[in-house]
């Protein structure tokens, strides 16, 4: 059974002793804190808001006990679509924004546990790493949350409304770009 | 961190890559080759991407400045997902086992220490040890996720049962990726190590021989009558009997010259054939032993067991080539022993290629240069193994054969099996070769019992 071939897709797939999964503890703690936010956040809006959020929390968090990637995704996707209405709906600015945070941390971290729990699974030492990767994270996204908030509320009140949003939409297009750029040329790099 | 500094012998493609080896020049401490063998890019980073898009669009649609403000988090979350690379590692490896010559059947503690020796910090690795497949892991996990900074190191421990046999760990798996696990390279780690344990059997009680024998003095004792130490029976004298064969006693008595003649003990050659073909390598479960692994504790039992006998035994194998000639020095036994404990025919692991079963065995019938007994040793899984017993008793070396039983009637491909090796079996004494069947849940001691039993009668 020793196939040391090439193509193997995921850690999952090989079979080295008796594996079991499980989803590793604080990065799930993460993703559970992360959906919950969001489903708090949406409460001040609307309840149902609230409630369709709580369902793609649920969805995440079976995803993420079960081990099935595509569930935290739709999970996520649940919790970003609330987010979404609840803003059109009119909701304030600081609870909109922390919801959708919320939903971004509860979906990488999602993603990492079960990446992790496939990979090295019940019973192995993984507290280094995903604290680590968890406080990166839960880093960049608070401090982007509070400097575009920020931003956005001491901005001064007589510039004309689409002004500011043609602005931010150019900053985040420029961001992106650049993003997508240095991405595209690292694999042209990589692949030489 | 930069991806220009990657040395050109390292061009992976994305995804299922090609492996390359990357040799690393060695520094002081002793550094494992590297061979990367496939990288990945994770799709959720494209997905929180293009969900930001659909934000943004829908906030100036409808003028909804929450959602911008949503946008402006993704894309910070995403900036900084662009500037991380997974570094290129270099790592020393280094496992204890303790005891590190064990006894068959005793707990293992293996203790693997993977160091960071490169200048880069590795902030998310994952490293699975590559526990040989046969040995089951008790106690602990091989497999850690961890952050190494430059020349910090991390332990891997665990507790392993071990069989006897020749086993090896391969090395490490390392799984490495970047802070925001975008990208990750999967690595393996040369660092092999044997673990031998000793293989040390139990003679049985019972012998199996069959009543060939070969014109060496020794214990078996047969029905031909000639020199030897056990008086059998008085004949009439003949020209040119030994003089110190005469029965002096009936000569004084009746004046008539006799002869005695004594039960002949020979000692027989046997070889015992290990049929270690791939096709041997069968269990019905992942705890059980393979059907070739347990070949080899008979094997192992029953050289020991005609060894003390005083009989001259051989070892020869039906798959990868193993031969010793028959002998019965004390010399021989303990390299008998030793190359069922280490030599590589005998491994735990399937061979790779296929051995031609008549080629083998008229190899086999070329080696066997006088009277010699045979005992197979095979779980009797394919039909191909006929054809050595067939010729082997053709031409007439006495065979006997033993087959531990690897099926179980516990899935219908389980029943088949078990009734196909039952019909070889019967079909196998039809041609008048004894088969001793050592089924699943006897000691092997009681299955040869129950055959000599039934031979007796």
């Amino acid at each position: 059974m020793s196939s040391e071939t090439n193509q193997q897709t995921d850690g999952r797939e090989r079979e080295w002793t008796d594996f079991e999964y499980r989803a590793p503890t604080l990065t799930s703690a993460v993703a559970l804190g992360g959906a919950l936010l969001t489903v708090a956040a949406l409460a001040q809006g609307s309840v149902i808001h609230s409630a369709v959020a709580g369902l793609g929390g649920v969805v995440l968090v079976a995803g993420l006990v079960q081990g099935i990637r595509k569930l935290v995704t739709v999970g996520a996707a649940v919790l970003f679509g609330a987010v979404v209405v609840g803003a059109l709906r009119g909701g304030a600015v600081v609870p909109i924004v922390a919801a959708g945070a919320g939903t971004l941390l509860a979906f990488d971290a999602g993603r990492y546990a079960v990446k992790l729990g496939s990979q090295v699974g019940a019973a192995g030492k993984t507290l280094s790493a995903e604290l680590r990767h968890v406080g990166v994270t839960v880093a960049v996204v608070i401090a982007s949350a509070v400097v575009g908030t920020g931003t956005y509320l001491l901005a001064p009140q007589e510039q004309p409304a689409l002004a500011l949003f043609a602005l931010v939409l150019a900053a985040v297009l420029f961001v992106s770009g650049l993003t997508v750029g240095s991405g595209k040329s690292a694999q042209k790099a990589s692949s030489r | 961190m930069s991806t220009l500094q990657e040395p050109a012998a390292e061009s992976a493609s994305e995804g299922n890559g090609s492996s390359e080896r990357a040799e690393i020049d060695d520094a002081e401490t002793e550094q494992v080759s590297l061979t990367l063998t496939a990288k990945h890019r994770s799709d959720h980073w494209r997905l929180v991407g293009s969900g930001a898009m659909l934000a943004a669009g829908i906030a100036l649609v409808a003028r909804e400045p929450a959602l911008f403000l949503v946008t402006v988090v993704a894309v910070g979350l995403l900036a900084v997902r662009s500037v991380a690379t997974p570094p290129e590692p270099e790592f020393a490896v280094d496992r204890s086992l303790s005891p590190a010559n064990p006894e068959p059947g005793e707990t293992v503690t293996v203790e693997t220490t993977i160091t960071n020796l490169g200048e880069a910090r590795l902030p998310d690795c994952r490293f699975i040890d590559r526990v040989p497949d046969e040995l089951c892991v008790t106690d602990g996990t091989p497999r850690m996720a961890t952050a190494l900074g430059p020349g910090e190191e991390c332990t891997l421990t665990y507790d392993l049962a071990v069989s006897s046999g020749n086993h090896q760990f391969d090395g490490v798996y390392a799984i490495v990726s970047d802070w925001t696990a975008t990208n990750e390279h999967e690595y393996e780690l040369t660092a092999e190590r044997a673990l031998q344990c000793r293989y040390d059997p139990d003679p049985l009680q019972v012998p199996v021989l069959r009543t060939l024998t070969t014109p060496y003095a020794g214990r078996l004792a047969t029905d031909d009558s000639g020199e030897g130490l056990e008086f059998y029976a008085v004949r009439e004298y003949r020209t040119g009997d030994p003089l110190r064969r005469i029965d002096w006693n009936q000569y004084a008595s009746t004046g008539e010259l006799a002869t005695l003649q004594f039960r002949t003990e020979r000692s027989a050659a046997v070889v015992v054939v290990v049929d270690n073909r791939r096709e041997a390598y069968t269990r019905a479960d992942r705890a059980d032993h393979h059907g070739a692994e347990q070949c080899v504790e008979a094997a192992g039992r029953l050289a020991v067991t005609l060894l003390d006998a005083d009989h001259r035994i051989g070892i020869a194998t039906l798959g990868p080539d193993f031969w010793l000639s028959p002998s019965d020095t004390s010399e021989h036994r303990r390299r008998l022993l030793d190359a069922f404990s280490t030599d590589s025919a005998f491994s735990a692991r399937p061979p790779e290629q296929e051995f031609p079963i008549r080629l083998r065995a008229l190899q086999l019938l070329h080696r066997l240069t006088e009277t010699t007994q045979v005992v197979i040793c095979t779980p009797l899984v394919d039909d191909r193994v006929e054809v050595p017993i067939q010729l082997f008793e053709s031409a007439g070396h006495e065979v006997t054969v033993v087959s531990p039983d690897p099926t179980r009637m516990d899935s219908r491909g389980g029943i088949v099996a078990t009734l196909e090796r039952k019909q070889r079996i019967n079909r196998i004494h039809g041609y008048g070769v004894p088969v001793v069947d050592w089924g699943q849940d006897t000691s092997f001691d009681v299955a040869v019992a129950r055959r000599m039993k039934g031979w007796s009668e």
